[in-house]
């Protein structure tokens, strides 16, 4: 079943592009995307979210600085 | 903050942060679907690759996926806070902060990712045919900190109704 899937989605038609297909464009979009500039490009698509993360984090636990005088608050 | 009665501390912090992540997530698939897919008017790589090839287009179609990954982990992420949110007895329910703080996160993610892959990383533009362009700065400052400052009015409202 799994083969028939396969040959039916990655290998039938000679138009097919997918990442997968085993078509000359195929290939050509699979070494577009892994090429060398991969780690730089996935590090470039995330980078947004580590920093959006940071805010979320942030305002959740507030700045490290009045947790550290909430913690020294709370002490005395 | 004490609440009548009880006399017990409560805050809005976990669901303020829920609801940013919320945002930050349900924005960025707003752009990927409606600036991406729908009006297709750029893609995630469209300024180093241009859509002129079925190559270049399969390849801005995969980094289209990664970063609809990305903002998928995002929202999940803000269901479980919210989720975790509600169950705490010490946390303020009010649907205007959750509103406030999801409109917060939408012009956060516009001004982060605005300014990072217009502008920076120079991955995208709005109008890629245009390059850096009037949209691009409409995008910061209507999209990003317009919607922020929307947000904070209406968290703002939102404390003074709890409060109340």
């Amino acid at each position: 079943m799994l083969s028939i899937f396969v040959w039916t989605v990655f290998d039938t038609a000679a138009v097919s592009a997918c990442p997968l297909c085993k078509t000359e464009t195929g290939k050509e979009v699979r070494a577009g995307i892994v090429d060398e500039h991969f780690g730089r490009t996935l590090a470039a698509v995330a980078a947004p979210f580590p920093i959006l993360l940071g805010v979320v984090a942030m305002i959740h636990f507030g700045w490290p600085m009045s947790r550290r005088d909430r913690i020294r608050e709370e002490d005395e | 903050m004490m609440t009548t009665g009880a006399a017990r501390e409560t805050t809005r912090r976990p669901l303020i942060a829920a609801g940013t992540l919320l945002g930050i997530g349900l924005g960025g698939f707003v752009d990927g679907i409606v600036l991406h897919q729908l009006l297709q008017v750029h893609n995630m790589l469209s300024a180093r690759r241009a859509k002129d090839s079925i190559v270049n287009i399969e390849i801005n179609m995969f980094w289209d996926g990664v970063f609809h990954a990305f903002t998928w982990m995002m929202t999940a992420a803000g269901v479980l806070m919210l989720w975790r949110a509600v169950q705490r007895n010490d946390v303020r329910r009010s649907g205007r902060t959750l509103i406030g703080a999801m409109i917060f996160g939408w012009g956060l993610f516009n001004l982060v990712e605005g300014v990072i892959d217009h502008h920076v990383l120079h991955l995208h533009h709005v109008v890629e045919r245009l390059g850096v362009s009037i949209f691009d700065w409409i995008f910061l400052g209507v999209g990003g900190a317009g919607f922020i400052v929307i947000g904070i009015v209406i968290l703002g409202v939102g404390a003074r109704a709890t409060a109340d």
